[in-house]
């Protein structure tokens, strides 16, 4: 195990001289997961070479990244023997708000989304679906929705993950994350940790722009000043508006530096990195992380100089000309969904699901927490249909993409009938066509590449059609 | 016992309902008897049979449209563009082959069961590549719209000769179909 874990740290970029530190926590981390040695060879070998572009020092980096929030949620027994807090949240959630409780308190308080970092990881780089994803206890999966309910029921119920001192859930987007929790709360009688939901009632019109509704903005930030406040007294951290101002800073400048890999690489022609690579930093966006933005920053400085010195050689994951596929989520921890693609000639190109990038630098406001309201206002997928569909169409006329994809939303009961809804009004501002794939991004036992293959070469042939013809027309 | 049977992919499913739909009129009951299987255990694989003319559709459309792909990419009038006629043709050339091919397949897609199927948001952008082509072109809203009719009429007119050879048996050979929509064609769009 010993040999291949180094292999495996090597590939992802960690240097000869933190690779001694790294490595016994990394083995300890794999064996904790139920990664064999044969797991981890096979990953290094074959699934991540396959599915990730490892000639990348940026993508190395990222990956480290992840493996090192992985780590960290391993060792959290470890910390709150000594004494540390510990602090859970769920995604989407505005990130900053946690950054700040670590801010303030340094190494004595720890932050994760521990099932979706654990979910993430095991998909994205090993093809593994977590132990814990199994129907051992509760939650089969008509009844789950999300996959990371039943990671986080099950893993309570066997106790693998460690307890909390508080849960923050956001549920604003996601509020099964917080009804998973009152169930929690139910079936135990009384929790070992503390609660807290941060929620928003759905209630706009059609069309209203939230993020410039001065009521909206300011109830919002008093619900999640009011959950920091809560977050404070129970962890005894004191945490002020300035270091909330601090990691709101930190968040906008990593969103920003997104928004930019995003357009430069959605707007060159070959494509210098696909899909997979760019979710990669922008899925991460809405995730609370231990580490914060310190290692991703660091990845993404990297890669956006990488893919600057790609499209100025002209070098691309594809030819010249090769269509590219918008994604409203790429689900990155599925990557042979992008692989596919690719395979077949087409470019998965920007998303838009989690673009909270958008003008976040635009709001200068005394509140903090009112601007953090704005920036979570300015997701297209946190605010009402009309509003959302604004967002979108804002985002793809920076690109000339030749489709859309949506789908494998089929684990949740609203997310896949939302989207649905949605195409037909977007293809009619956009003029761009949508594809949709029945899918769970989750759990992919039930849709396999074989099955979906079909579907993904019907997508690409009609995107090379349609570019053939154009050709013929444009001219 | 042919009921013990089990069946390890639904691609066998597809497949044998695929050549089913060519040949006539597809069932559970038939389908389950030609894979050798109960209707309970086809069951265990596709919700209905709805669920499985949304495969044969879409294992059509991944043939109609590979073969429209292959020829306009095989195609060295086409290579540098400007000829928007020709590739029209091969589109619809390739749209009478596969009808002929593959003619209940062909009515299936096209027939009375098109207005279930193009609900399905997996199926539905198969339907549309003449009416989407026209859309974020450099052009004026006039051209644009003069494109918009002239495609949605090609559509009609194509299906229209091509439903007349296959549900009324009159037969409409491929050089008179051609040369019918090529009339058409080289009428409505001026390059």
């Amino acid at each position: 195990m010993e040999q291949i874990s180094r292999e495996f740290l090597e590939l992802i970029g960690v240097s000869d001289d933190e690779i001694n530190d790294l490595l016994p926590q990394w083995i300890k981390t794999a064996e904790w997961l139920g990664l064999t040695e044969e797991k981890v060879k096979y990953a290094v070998r074959e699934w991540i070479p396959r599915n990730w572009n490892m000639e990348l020092a940026g993508i190395q980096k990222c990956i480290a990244a992840y493996i090192r929030e992985l780590i960290e949620i391993y060792r959290f027994p470890e910390y709150k023997n000594r004494g540390d807090k510990l602090v859970y949240g769920n995604i989407p959630a505005h990130p900053a708000v946690y950054h700040a409780i670590r801010i303030k308190a340094g190494s004595k308080v720890h932050i994760a989304v521990p099932e979706f970092m654990i979910t993430t990881v095991m998909n994205s780089f090993f093809n593994e679906r977590e132990s814990q994803s199994d129907n051992k206890t509760i939650l089969n999966s008509r009844c789950c929705h999300c996959g990371l309910n039943r990671i986080r029921m099950n893993a309570r119920m066997e106790k693998s993950i460690i307890s909390p001192d508080v849960n923050w859930g956001w549920g604003l987007y996601c509020n099964e994350s917080s009804k998973c929790n009152e169930m929690l709360e139910c079936l135990d009688g009384e929790m070992e940790w503390e609660n807290i939901h941060t929620t928003f009632p759905h209630d706009a019109y059609w069309g209203e722009k939230e993020a410039y509704n001065e009521y909206r903005v300011s109830y919002l930030a008093k619900e999640i000043r009011t959950g920091q406040e809560r977050v404070s007294a129970i962890t005894g951290i004191e945490v002020t508006d300035e270091e909330v101002r601090q990691a709101v800073k930190e968040y906008t400048r990593y969103a920003k530096k997104v928004d930019y890999l995003n357009q430069i690489v959605g707007n060159a022609d070959p494509q210098p990195i696909s899909g997979n690579e760019l979710t990669l930093f922008s899925a991460i966006l809405p995730a609370p992380l231990n580490f914060g933005f310190f290692y991703l920053e660091d990845a993404i400085d990297i890669l956006t100089a990488e893919v600057e010195a790609r499209i100025s050689k002209g070098i691309g994951i594809l030819p010249k000309g090769a269509p590219k596929l918008g994604c409203y989520f790429t689900p990155f921890i599925t990557p042979w969904i992008n692989t596919a693609f690719l395979d077949n000639g087409i470019n998965i190109s920007v998303g838009t699901f989690l673009a909270g990038a958008m003008d976040t630098e635009q709001f200068q406001d005394d509140d903090v927490y009112r601007i953090i309201a704005r920036q979570w206002f300015l997701n297209p997928s946190a605010v009402n249909m009309g509003n959302e569909i604004e967002l979108i169409v804002k985002i793809l006329e920076k690109y000339n993409l030749d489709g859309m994809l949506y789908g494998f939303f089929a684990f949740d009961r609203w997310l896949g009938m939302h989207q649905k809804m949605m195409i037909p009004l977007l293809e009619e501002k956009t003029g761009i066509q949508y594809f949709y794939l029945e899918g769970d991004f989750w759990n992919d036992e039930k849709y396999s590449l074989k099955d979906r293959m079909s579907r993904i070469e019907n997508i690409a042939y009609y995107l090379k059609v349609n570019r053939a013809i154009r050709v013929e027309m444009d001219n | 016992m042919a009921r013990s049977k089990v069946l390890y992919d639904k691609d066998q499913i597809i497949d044998k309902a695929f050549h089913i739909v060519n040949e006539g009129e597809l069932s559970i009951r038939k389908l389950s008897k030609e894979l050798g299987v109960s209707s309970m255990t086809l069951y265990n694989y596709v919700e209905n049979i709805d669920d499985i003319k949304k495969e044969v559709a879409i294992k059509g459309f991944n043939i109609l449209y590979r073969q429209i792909y292959t020829t306009l990419n095989t195609c060295t009038e086409l290579k540098g563009g400007g000829n928007l006629i020709l590739s029209c043709e091969i589109i619809v050339q390739e749209m009478y082959d596969f009808a002929v091919q593959y003619p209940g397949v062909y009515l299936l897609i096209y027939g009375p069961d098109k207005a279930l199927l193009k609900k399905d948001v997996e199926v539905r952008p198969f339907y549309k590549l003449f009416n989407q082509l026209f859309r974020r072109m450099k052009i004026s809203l006039e051209k644009e719209e003069a494109y918009r009719k002239t495609f949605v009429l090609l559509e009609y007119i194509m299906h229209g000769m091509l439903m007349n050879t296959l549900i009324e048996k009159q037969t409409v050979n491929k050089e008179e179909y051609m040369e019918d929509i090529k009339y058409y064609l080289t009428h409505m769009i001026k390059e």
